[in-house]
């Protein structure tokens, strides 16, 4: 226990609002407005994890979303979320944390052994061991490496909670709202532009939220606070706090997500837990600030080594000391200001070590009054301890970190190191600007804008305070303007930050009293160490990008926002270049993690995707249909009779349709109103055969190819009108048979005037076939002749069924005579509960999918599985239909001579010879043997118990299929275990001559 | 049984869902008479006028926008493509009349279209869910219509006016847009009112 709550102080918390939680079940205090960590340090938890390869123990290091330690498994059951940072989880009431990657325990955790084989676990470990002729190895250990590394575990069960996505549009966004981005966002708003600023945490401020400084004369935090109310103030402006600006990406779009319930203990069951937003800004200001970095010293994984600023900000921002004896590290100003301002806060600070040989006199009279020990031209050079920090040695250092005198130790609990502060460029190098290093003052810079974006404040590398209010005024303004508002300089905001800080050392490592063996690690989340570093240097693998790679520095959750610029640093220094010379990688989305769940919204379980329904669906429903999925649309099956089987129900409905009559829900065939003066002569170059030739009142079977010469669809299309045609397509087919027809309207014949409009959803369409139809038909059609004559094949009758306006045309699928009766849709369960009871003495039955698939199959017509983009009109059977006399969209290369090779798979029917069916998928074989059933010829692509045969048959396309009829062969379905013995034959199975549909 | 809505079934006048403090947002079918489709091939003030007079409308929209008259309402959905939606049935038969075949296309698509009016402080909120264009007033003001995509749906949205909003889609997602708006509207709470023609 080192951590504790300071008796006062604590702009962030409010000490009336006291919340109990849990970590590794034991309870603890916090208040409300502490995040996980500041809570837990105030309980004086210092161990929280186990790190990801060598199982060390691990603490809180910093205080933001840079935390590559502090990873916690947070909430239980369903909500559990695995690896969530401590440092920016809210703490609520009753909130239970668990620590991560350890057995039995955090304290005593088994595989800590794996620190002891640290030698063999490098860099490139996998690589070197499980290659070449030990690669059948890992197949053997990956279970154990994958049980021993990694992280937090998914819980594996149902997340419980909603998520939700939306669009945003403003004139400018900025992201961050520390002093730049309040000032940005404040200078905008008085113009008039629609303003949005999100930022990622529960409170504005950023890093006022540590600053003892006064804007306006008011502690910084509390003018962030106002400046917030007053941005609220404007109708134009939107101030949205606890939401992530993520990923920057093409057309000045930004993806964000809002935490919306993570910090309530109580979750209404009305709000998402996340929103996710798509922004798309017509300027954006990037106020995303700097992310501070540590120096790289021999122990500084040990619990206890945390990031100066961290340390301040838990002081001054949640009022909690993280030790009771910090000592402060770092060759830049901000290290005396942070542990001053814990020294107000009331931690006793032991010391602040300073590698600059003169450091600044005012901050060092500043320490000294404060009773602070200050060791200038010094470094840590060592920090000793295990499970917490116990001491640091202490040595005089030169420039580039070298010890150059006598180690000293200091009794210490916390080292707070700084190696400076590193701008956050992730959303700019996201946008596509790549960071520029400045050498001289050795952090990396936005590259050139290649989007609408501008920064302001510490991510363009300005630092002080009066500074970045000054810059995010400016940038506002400026974002405003070029967003077509004008705006008005205001009064920059007045602080009492008057110093110049002094020239900073960057000194990002230092050197070791025990050499080669210090323990440095570079990149803590993935345990790469400094020896990681040197050896991809002496292996070659010295760009960065190989470097990344190969340690995997940078690669875990936190992407190196505290480790990335150490490696490059220390790769530079191994390849003797600039840190500019080895470059750096591009930094991708998301900048922190996100959610799968927030990523897909509600388009989960039910929601995944829209259902089309027809308008007679609820009846299907209602009367046992089983409905399936076809294309977007839900059809009816089959419909049960109790204790029937899928066979028995279909068989039933089929046989039926061919005894008397039946009726289906044809309410899905594609509908295209196709209308103008080139309406025909449009058909006739799209369809393979001749359509200007149709009567009206006629209906034609048509073939559409595809411009390579396949088979694109079916259909039959029924001229209305001398300009007016409605065509049909089919169920699956309807979509994209419009955007092709309207392709081809649009870029190869604008000439032509013809209109397309899907009236698919118009019509309500059902099917009368058997037998007994025309008498089923005659009861309910008014006005409309359909006897034979009245009514011939493939004549279309507009008049009234049941009462309703409506269209009648003569068509078969199923080879009975049969009719598709069209109403409008609204009318549509009226037609057919009408159609139902004028066929009751005729014992009609509503028939499903698979019955409708059995009758075609029986007749040998094709269909969507036959139609399968691979097969042409001539294997088919269908090359009759390609007219000779004109031209259409396909003919120029259905001749070329892979489409007419005689080896093709040819259309064929096949009939089981055993008492099995043949099942889809199955491969056409010669060979009776299941072992060695030989090359296929073939494959089945419908299948069926056909009634009329009291047989199993199928259609297949086997290899010169024509050839072939009078052959027994092999229906081959390894994978299911079937192996069934078939006779080919023509595919027409029944009716051959079509008698039964002339009637 | 008569003539079925496509959410006679789920959009039941005073049913809904509350959320305390909350205005819950206003859902009505639309049950317009007549949604007809109309493209010219050959714009002209002369048939621009005799089809916005058939429609009952002092004019043709201009693109991106709604004309309106009692009972009566033209939309532009696209260049030289308008969609009319009249409170009374027929409307289709009689442009068509007015219009010779060389001149214009005429669909009746009354009964592919479902419609709903969706009203009130969080209308445009809950909208903003689905549309991936601008809602705001200063981008879509009353007056406006466009064609846009909820949840993978197309759906016509016309701003009626402030606070209130038509959208109009398939006739066969009316479940899927149902579900979609209900769900959506679940943090605001919701309202069915009586259909509106």
């Amino acid at each position: 226990m080192s951590g504790y709550r300071l008796g006062s102080g604590g702009a962030l918390v409010d000490r009336d609002v006291p919340l109990s939680f849990t970590f590794d079940g034991k309870s603890l205090r916090g208040y409300s407005g502490d995040t996980v960590a500041s809570a837990l340090l105030a309980s004086g938890i210092r161990v929280v994890g186990r790190s990801f390869k060598y199982h060390r123990p691990r603490g809180i290091f910093s205080c933001g979303p840079e935390e590559p330690n502090a990873l916690l498994t947070i909430g239980e059951g369903g909500r559990a979320e695995p690896n969530a940072r401590a440092t920016t989880a809210e703490l609520h009431d009753r909130l239970v944390a668990v620590s991560q990657n350890r057995w039995p325990s955090l304290d005593f955790d088994v595989m800590a052994v794996n620190g002891m084989l640290s030698p063999v676990f490098t860099a490139g470990f996998y690589y070197k061991t499980f290659m070449g002729p030990t690669r059948g190895a890992w197949h053997v250990y990956e279970h154990f490496i994958r049980r021993a590394a990694g992280m937090g575990a998914a819980s594996g069960k149902p997340d419980p909670d909603r998520y939700e996505k939306s669009h945003m549009f403003c004139d400018v966004l900025v992201v961050g709202a520390g002093a730049a981005g309040l000032s940005a966002a404040l200078a905008a708003a008085r113009s008039g532009a629609r303003v949005v600023l999100m930022d990622e945490n529960a409170h504005p401020g950023g890093w006022l939220q540590a600053t003892t400084g006064r804007i306006n004369g008011l502690p910084a935090l509390e003018w962030a606070r106002a400046t917030v109310a007053a941005l609220r103030a404007f109708p134009n402006a939107v101030v949205m706090s606890r939401t992530t600006v993520y990923g920057y990406y093409d057309q000045n779009q930004l993806g964000a997500v809002e935490r919306v319930t993570d910090h309530l203990s109580e979750k209404p069951a009305h709000l998402p837990r996340h929103r996710h937003w798509t922004i798309r800004a017509t300027e954006v200001v990037l106020a995303t600030g700097a992310i501070e970095q540590p120096v790289l010293v021999d122990g500084n994984d040990v619990p206890g080594v945390m990031l100066a600023g961290a340390v301040s900000r838990y002081a001054v921002g949640y009022g909690v000391a993280a030790g009771r004896r910090p000592v402060f590290f770092g060759g830049n100003d901000g290290v005396w200001e942070a542990a001053l301002a814990c020294a107000d806060a009331g931690i006793a600070v032991a010391a602040v070590v300073d590698p600059r040989a003169q450091p600044p006199h005012d901050l060092a009279a500043a320490c000294e009054a404060a009773g602070i020990t200050a060791r200038a031209g010094s470094a840590v050079v060592r920090i000793a301890g295990s499970k917490a920090v116990s001491a640091v040695e202490i040595a005089k250092v030169d420039a580039g970190g070298r010890i150059t005198g006598q180690t000293e130790t200091l009794a210490a609990d916390i080292c707070a190191t700084s190696a400076g502060w590193m701008p956050a460029v992730h959303l700019h190098s996201q946008a596509g600007s790549r960071p520029v290093f400045d050498d001289e003052r050795g952090i990396f810079l936005p590259g050139e804008p290649r989007e609408r974006w501008r920064s302001a404040g510490a991510c363009q590398g300005i630092f002080g305070l009066a500074a970045c209010l000054a810059d995010g005024e400016s940038a506002g303004l400026a974002a405003a303007e070029a967003a077509g508002f004008t705006g008005e300089k205001a009064q920059v905001p007045a602080t009492d930050d008057s110093r110049e800080p002094a020239q900073p050392l960057h000194l990002r490592a230092v050197d070791s009293p025990r050499g080669d063996k210090a323990k440095i690690f570079i990149d803590q989340q993935h345990d790469v160490t400094a020896g990681d570093v040197i050896l991809a240097h002496r292996e070659g693998f010295r760009s960065v990008e190989h470097l990344k790679r190969y340690t995997t520095l940078g690669m875990a959750t936190d992407q190196g926002k505290t480790s990335n610029v150490a490696g490059l640093s220390m790769m530079a220094a191994l390849r003797g270049d600039s840190i500019a010379a080895v470059g750096t990688t591009t930094f991708r989305a998301p900048y922190t993690p996100v959610a799968l769940g927030a990523l897909g919204g509600r388009e989960a379980g039910r929601h995944i995707r829209p259902l089309r329904r027809t308008p007679m669906h609820d009846w299907h429903v209602g009367n046992r249909a089983e409905m399936m999925p076809a294309g977007a649309w839900e059809r009816p099956r089959v419909y049960y009779l109790p204790g029937e089987t899928l066979e028995q129900a279909y068989v039933r409905e089929a046989r039926m349709v061919r005894q008397s009559v039946g009726i289906v829900d044809v309410s899905t065939l594609g509908k295209i109103d196709v209308q103008g003066p080139d309406a025909a002569a449009f058909l006739d170059r799209v369809y393979t055969n001749m359509f200007s030739t149709l009567a009206v009142g006629k209906a034609r079977y048509g073939l559409m190819l595809r411009d390579d010469g396949m088979l694109f669809d079916d259909g039959t299309s029924w001229r209305l009108s001398e300009t007016r045609y409605l065509m049909t397509t089919t169920t699956a087919n309807a979509g994209p048979v419009m955007q092709w027809l309207e392709f081809l309207l649009a870029t190869e014949w604008p000439d032509l005037k013809v209109h397309l409009t899907s009236v698919t959803d118009v019509w309500a369409g059902m099917a009368l076939a058997g037998p007994n139809s025309r008498k089923v038909l005659e009861r309910v059609a008014e006005g409309i002749d359909v006897s034979g004559e009245g009514l011939p094949h493939l004549g279309v009758r507009e008049g009234v069924i049941a009462g309703r306006p409506g269209m009648v045309a003569r068509l078969s699928f199923s080879g009975e005579l049969a009719y598709e009766v069209y109403v409008p849709a609204r009318f549509g369960l009226e037609t057919w509960e009408a159609l139902l009871e004028a066929g009751r003495e005729f014992d009609i039955i509503p028939y499903g999918l698979e019955a409708l698939g059995t009758l075609r199959i029986e007749k040998g017509h094709v269909a969507g599985a036959e139609l399968d983009g691979r097969t042409t009109a001539a294997d088919l059977g269908l090359g009759g239909l390609l007219s000779k006399k004109k031209d259409f969209i396909g003919k120029q290369m259905v001749s070329r001579e892979g489409l007419v090779d005689a080896s093709r798979l040819k259309l064929v029917g096949l009939v089981s010879r055993e008492e099995q069916g043949i099942r889809i998928g199955s491969q056409i074989v010669r060979s009776s043997s299941r072992e060695s059933p030989g090359p296929s010829i073939g494959h089945v692509t419908s299948n069926a118990y056909s009634p009329a045969l009291g047989k199993y048959i199928a259609l297949a396309l086997v290899e010169r299929g024509s050839e072939m009829h009078g052959q027994a062969v092999y229906a081959a379905d390894p994978v299911r275990g079937r192996h069934v013995s078939v006779d080919v034959r023509d595919a027409h199975f029944f009716d051959p001559d079509g008698s039964r549909m002339h009637v | 049984m008569s003539e079925v809505f496509p959410l006679a079934a789920l959009a039941v006048p005073g049913t809904g869902s509350e959320v305390p403090d909350t205005a819950p947002v206003q859902i009505a079918e639309r049950r317009p008479g007549a949604f007809v489709e109309i493209r010219l091939w050959k714009e002209s003030p002369r048939l621009s006028g005799t089809i916005a007079a058939a429609a009952e409308c002092q004019e043709l929209p201009a693109p991106g926008r709604v004309v309106t008259a009692p009972g009566h309402m033209l939309l532009s959905a696209g260049p030289a493509r308008y969609f009319a939606v009249a409170q009374e049935e027929g409307l289709a038969g009689r442009i068509a009349g007015v219009v010779a075949p060389g001149e214009a296309a005429v669909v009746d698509l009354t009964h592919g279209r479902v419609g709903l009016r969706i009203a009130g402080p969080n209308a445009e909120r809950l909208l903003q869910k689905g549309l991936a264009f601008d809602l705001a007033s200063k981008s879509f003001p009353p007056g406006s219509a466009t064609t846009g995509a909820i949840h993978h749906m197309a759906v016509t949205v016309v701003m009626i006016a402030e606070e209130t909003f038509d959208i109009f889609a398939m006739s066969s997602l009316a479940g899927s847009v149902w579900d979609w708006l209900t769900d959506s509207a679940v943090e605001y709470g919701w309202r069915v009112t009586q259909p509106i023609p």
